[in-house]
């Protein structure tokens, strides 16, 4: 009697137990607008490059977007030029990594860019990632940050982009 | 070793072998004397097991003679070729309501009235239809067609037509509604003793509908993500069955796995998706999958 008690306790424990939700998110888009790029003064020899860097969603607001802990696949990244800037046909090339601050674990590189001589003149560097790469392991830390390292004729003045991130993934509890 | 149907067929032919003789004894040794107020009621026993076709065979009998032909038509229960013959030969007779008597003693009322049914002068077909009667009635088949009324999460309310083909196994489909909108849900229960533990599996839907107003009656906040809930499921459920044949009474648990859309995601994230300098926006629905506990009680009732 009491073994079937105790057995019967036991599978319903594991029924109840056995919570759980998932969420798959096809397309979120993450952007950071107004990214502050430091100017490069002319007299730096070779080719100048600057890497600024950001946190998204650092916001608590939006911070369910770090909910996502499998699955976080970059598909796509979008460099838009913001303020005075009309073209972005100064840059080179573009390299963006996904890393966590203090972190033994290296950066993940998520793109590479390099412009085309023959491209048209636009103020939007826009890259589809054919093999989009997983960054689960770095998105779900506390702090992520997104560097791009950019290189070509940069201004001399500070300027901004807005930066965006197309992801998938899956929030699971 | 003679079975039991044997055995009665050959009580029957013995019984009507008996009567036989009695009828014969009787013409052979006339007694008036016999006529009592008793033989009377012994008549009347006879006339109450026997059918109406000896009595409606001699409408014009003289009063004296009239319980003749009832008592003859409790031996035409046995046989109705020998009952007519009796009933030519005992007409006149008034030693007759003696061996009525004795043939009412001698056969109980039921047994002569199911004798008389359909028995020829073959005392083996006679044994046969005692056979019958005493034969144990057959058991009831099962309603097969009911109705189920049941209550749950995440079923909600349903109304189903069951079917139980079988004791152990039945199938349900229907439809209902979970203060959201309208679904439907179909589904096969095993139940391996006809009652008691049972194992379920079923399959339903629920077609989206606004959820605000449920929302905002368990005192929450209204969201455009209740703007359209709707999902499917699947439950695994355990349970008990108490009752068999016309009303069932369940109680079923286990788990269930929810699934569906999540509709205007962007749009409930609107407000709090834009803080500072980041921007998040859902540009597609997502889907989401849940998995958890559920339970339904309910009742069926089979009308057919």
């Amino acid at each position: 009697m009491k073994l079937r008690l105790i057995f019967a306790v036991s599978v319903l424990a594991a029924l109840f137990g056995a919570c759980s939700f998932e969420a798959d998110l096809p397309d979120v888009q993450i952007t950071q607008r107004g990214l502050i790029v430091p100017g490069v003064p002319q007299t730096t020899l070779g080719s100048p490059s600057s890497t600024p860097s950001f946190f998204p969603l650092s916001s608590s607001d939006v911070a369910w977007a770090k909910g996502m802990k499998t699955e976080v696949l970059v598909h796509r990244v979008q460099i838009v030029a913001s303020g005075s800037l009309s073209t972005l046909d100064f840059i080179d090339c573009v390299h963006v990594t996904v890393a966590v601050p203090a972190s033994s674990e290296g950066a993940i590189p998520i793109m590479d860019y390099e412009r085309n001589e023959e491209a048209p003149s636009s103020s939007v560097i826009d890259v589809n990632i054919p093999a989009p790469v997983d960054i689960a392991t770095v998105w779900s830390a506390d702090k992520t940050v997104i560097e791009l390292q950019m290189a070509g004729q940069l201004p001399e003045q500070d300027w901004t982009v807005d930066v965006t991130l197309n992801l998938s993934g899956k929030i699971s509890y | 070793m003679r079975s039991s149907a044997q055995k009665i067929a050959f009580v029957g032919s013995l019984l009507a072998a008996l009567i036989a003789a009695q009828n014969a004894r009787a013409n052979e040794q006339p007694n008036p004397a016999d006529q009592t107020p008793s033989d009377a009621g012994a008549d009347d026993r006879v006339n109450r097991v026997g059918s109406d076709a000896g009595a409606g065979q001699m409408p014009d009998m003289a009063p004296a003679d009239a319980y003749v032909p009832q008592a003859d038509s409790g031996l035409a229960d046995i046989g109705d070729a020998t009952a007519q013959s009796d009933a030519g030969e005992l007409a006149g007779s008034t030693s007759r309501p003696e061996a009525t008597h004795r043939e009412a003693r001698e056969i109980s009322p039921a047994r002569g009235a199911d004798v008389g049914s359909g028995a020829g002068p073959s005392t083996q077909s006679e044994g046969m239809s005692v056979a019958a009667m005493i034969a144990p009635p057959l058991p009831k088949r099962l309603p097969i067609f009911g109705l189920m009324a049941d209550v749950g999460v995440p079923d909600g309310l349903i109304g189903s037509l069951v079917i139980r083909p079988k004791k152990w196994v039945r199938f349900c489909a229907g439809g209902g509604a979970n203060s959201i909108s309208y679904g439907w849900r179909t589904g096969i229960t095993v139940l391996p003793f006809g009652r008691g533990p049972s194992a379920s599996l079923e399959y339903g839907g629920y077609q989206d509908g606004n959820a605000n107003a449920l929302a905002k009656k368990l005192g929450f906040n209204g969201s455009p993500v209740l703007d359209r809930v709707g999902y499917q499921y699947l439950n695994a459920h355990l349970g008990l069955d108490f009752g068999s044949r016309r009303f069932v009474f369940f109680i079923h648990g286990g788990v269930s796995v929810l699934w569906g859309q999540i509709h205007n995601l962007d749009a409930a994230l609107a407000g709090a998706g834009a803080t500072g300098t980041t921007e998040v926006l859902v540009r597609q629905d997502p889907s989401a999958k849940a998995v958890g506990p559920s339970v339904k009680l309910g009742f069926i009732g089979y009308v057919w």
